[in-house]
């Protein structure tokens, strides 16, 4: 693979190439893992850079760009499942509006059903949660790890980790009933 | 309580298995999506998406930030242009890539290199377009769009530059410079000043098309000058260049085809003038026509209506049908009909692309089955600015010339809703004249792809107007963006108009948009959201106000345009829409507790407007006599 040599970039694009070229798989992973969709994987860190390239980097980024990148990339992805389950309709943009049903209806795919009950399940968690619930299981991060990574108390990671799971099986249970 | 752990963890499992199996990510590709992202000034797919505040410390898209990094951008391509320019005094032949939706490449010894946005490009490199094409401009500021697959290279000649076009089609906007620009194929050259022109070359010849100024043309020992809207192919036996299908793959199709009108409108005037027009005891008919049968459907360019199959284009001087029926052709040709069940008397906006789509046929009667399935796309050219002349009485003998149509109209009593001014005059006021060039001015840059560097001043503009340039790429910032509209916390929508669904309820948001946009909207919900409450009876406007569309049309002198208005209304939704459609609304993603809006009677009286049945005489057209075409 041959690698794309950047030139003639200003201080902040080099740091951003060097911030890419570091965390990508990272962020695709996370991404991918909630999303479940090559496309959308890689959208989210596009999104996250793009975003950086224009506004430049925030002190917190600076202090911790693994921890920082990583909770972007999960909020992101909890914000596209949650924009995925609101889209039930999308309309024509032209002169005369015509509804359509969204493509991507989920309604005859019982596999995928469930999946997307999961999706959403973890959507519904606090953010800080679903994070490290990604962690746990996504990454296959430790409690020391994840604590390290976002900036909390190992005892509190297992603690919310705890909870989350109990949290979990019930917007399970609520969401898919006998299929649980 | 095991067994519903065990499934528990089972699907947490499975859910997460993808990504832990997913192989090494690959970052390099990814990395120059981002930088040709960057470079083009995209915005992330997923940009409008909200990022919960309490989570993370990203703020939103800051529109000013952006504009300074653009500004900056901006000042190196100036300051880029200058260092350039001061090469074009020593006849320098290099050019710099502008835009490449994805793929330009140098070739320099069998070797191919991707051109990234603001490289140089020198004299004698060959540039070839991949899948996408790309924008070059030269030192003088003249601009080459190349359309995919095509290829190039760029040389010196003695008093300019010459572009050599090897194969592929190009278009381009010479500078008003002091040399000259030259383009050429293996079998003509064009040379231009200041001149905007297509060239086309493949392994059967060439083709040139002139969209504004002058070109001349070199082939051989003879010389031929084109002029706004004419052709030259060096292949006699190539089929003509359609402008209309053309140029569809370039960024600037919209602009390019208003500057052609505009050039052909300026040229038909002057024409007109010079005392050459037809009397008026002759029949308008077209001077010259080209009928071919379709042969495979088009489809419309992106976010565009317009452009695809059962398309036409009314232009000064000419009229392009785009894979149409008969049936279309001839209710087209036909629209002045009274009550026709379907369009009614709107005349046809001049240069606009307008898609009839399918077809319905209720005016047209009679005739054998083809004219409902075969069709046919036409080019034809005739002296006339008018678009009811061009699309009404001169296409109707050009089908019945070539088609051997004969046709007559019948008339029979029908019941209509009449859209009317309510006692009380009107409640809403329109926008006041000397703002109709701004709103039209705001409706021409929302047609086309609004470039970013105008949005500041469109948004300024929008405002001023009281409507508001609506979110037209992410559907949740756009389903946001609706509800401010009906909350009234967001102006309706510049020109085109909005019609979204609420509950219960339709919501309907038009800004500087004519009444004849109710009007219509009325026809379509008689079949759609209100088949009961209106019996799915066509709707006419008896408001009295002027109907001609200036937003979209270029007015002759005199023409009164149609007053425009910007307000929201809202009404209920008939009931049976959902047992008649089999749509629910769950499956709509409708809040059916939101409350009930009043009736589409009482919401338009709100509007100082008055919806009533009365009786008319509906006219439809009978099909007597019609064959294929005779051959062009």
């Amino acid at each position: 693979m041959s690698t794309l040599v950047v030139t003639g970039v200003s201080e902040l694009e080099r740091k951003i190439v060097q911030l890419f070229r570091e965390h990508y798989p990272m962020l695709y992973r996370t991404a991918y893992s909630m999303l479940d969709n090559p496309a959308d994987a890689e959208d989210v860190p596009q999104t996250i850079f793009l975003r950086l390239l224009r506004s430049g980097l925030p002190p917190d980024l600076e202090k911790n760009p693994q921890g920082y990148l990583y909770r972007a990339a999960v909020n992101l992805s909890l914000n596209v499942i949650r924009s995925r389950k609101r889209q039930g309709i999308v309309a024509d943009v032209g002169g005369f509006e015509h509804l359509e049903i969204a493509a991507d209806s989920t309604l005859s795919k019982p596999a995928e059903d469930i999946r997307q009950c999961v999706a959403e399940a973890i959507a519904e968690l606090e953010p800080e949660t679903a994070q490290m619930l990604l962690l746990r299981y996504a990454h296959n991060c430790s409690d020391a790890d994840i604590a390290k990574l976002l900036g909390a108390s190992r005892g509190s990671v297992a603690m919310r980790l705890f909870r989350a799971r109990v949290r979990l099986k019930k917007i399970l249970r609520n969401s898919m009933g006998d299929r649980l | 309580m095991k067994r519903v752990n065990q499934n528990y963890r089972k699907q947490l499992d499975q859910f997460f298995e993808p990504s832990q199996k997913l192989s090494a990510v690959d970052v390099e590709p990814a990395l120059e999506r981002l930088l040709d992202r960057q470079a083009d000034s995209r915005e992330g797919v997923f940009e409008g998406l909200e990022v919960p505040a309490n989570s993370i410390p990203m703020k939103p898209p800051v529109l000013a930030k952006r504009w300074l990094w653009t500004a900056a951008a901006a000042a190196g391509l100036v300051l880029a242009a200058i260092w350039i320019g001061l090469g074009w005094q020593a006849r320098d032949a290099h050019a710099r890539l502008e835009t490449a939706d994805g793929s330009l490449f140098q070739i320099a010894d069998g070797k191919s290199k991707s051109i990234r946005n603001g490289d140089r490009i020198e004299a004698q490199e060959l540039v070839r377009a991949g899948s996408e094409g790309g924008a070059l401009v030269l030192a003088d500021g003249s601009r080459i769009e190349m359309r995919a697959q095509s290829e190039l290279l760029l040389e010196r000649a003695t008093d300019g530059v010459r572009i050599r076009l090897n194969k592929g089609d190009v278009i381009v906007n010479a500078a008003k410079q002091h040399g000259h620009l030259y383009v050429q194929t293996k079998d003509v050259t064009v040379s231009v000043v200041g001149t905007v022109f297509l060239v086309n070359a493949d392994d059967k010849g060439s083709r040139v098309a002139v969209i504004e100024g002058e070109v001349r043309v070199q082939q051989g020992t003879a010389e031929t000058r084109l002029r706004p809207g004419e052709q030259l192919a060096s292949n006699p036996k190539s089929e003509d260049l359609q402008f209309f299908v053309e140029t569809g793959w370039s960024r600037e199709a919209y602009a390019y085809l208003s500057k052609l009108h505009e050039s052909m409108a300026q040229s038909l005037m002057a024409h007109q003038s010079a005392g050459r027009t037809t009397s008026a005891s002759d029949k308008p008919k077209f001077e010259e026509a080209s009928i071919r049968p379709c042969e495979k459907e088009i489809q419309a360019p992106a976010r565009a209506r317009g452009g695809s199959s059962d398309s036409i284009r009314i232009s000064p001087g000419r009229v392009d049908a785009l894979c149409m029926t008969l049936l279309t052709l001839i209710r087209t040709a036909y629209r002045s009909l009274d009550n026709n069940p379907v369009l009614g008397k709107t005349s046809l906006p001049m240069n606009v692309t307008y898609g009839f789509g399918a077809e319905e046929g209720t005016p047209v009667r009679g005739g054998p089955d083809w004219v409902r399935s075969e069709k046919y796309t036409i080019a034809a050219i005739g002296d006339s600015t008018d678009a009811p002349t061009l699309h009404g009485p001169m296409l109707l003998e050009l089908l019945e010339r070539r088609f051997k149509l004969k046709s007559r109209v019948e008339t029979e009593e029908t019941s209509v809703y009449a859209l009317t001014i309510a006692n009380g005059g009107l409640k809403i006021k329109p926008l006041k004249p000397e703002r109709y060039e701004d709103a039209r001015k705001l409706f021409a840059a929302q047609v086309r792809d609004i470039d970013p560097r105008d949005l500041d001043a469109l948004v300024k503009l929008s405002g001023s107007l009281g409507c508001s340039l609506r979110a037209r790429n992410d559907p949740a910032e756009f389903n946001r963006w609706r509800e401010a509209v009906r909350r009234g916390a967001q102006l309706p929508p510049c020109g085109v108009g909005d019609i979204s669904d609420s509950g219960p309820n339709v919501v309907v948001a038009f800004g500087t948009a004519p009444l004849g946009r109710v009007t219509e909207m009325l026809r379509e919900a008689a079949h759609t959201s209100l088949y009961d409450t209106l019996n799915g009876l066509f709707v006419i406007d008896k408001t009295g106000l002027p109907d001609t569309n200036c937003l979209t049309a270029i007015p002759s002198a005199g023409t009164l345009c149609a007053p425009l208005f910007s307000f929201v209304m809202e009404y209920a939704r008939d009931e049976s829409f959902f047992t008649r459609t089999g749509l629910t609304p769950e499956r709509m993603g409708l809040d059916m507790s939101l409350p009930k809006a009043p009736s589409v009677f009482a919401a338009l009286e709100k509007l100082g407007l008055h919806l009533e049945k009365i009786k008319a005489s509906g006219e439809f057209i009978v099909i007597e006599h019609i064959e294929r075409p005779t051959p062009n």
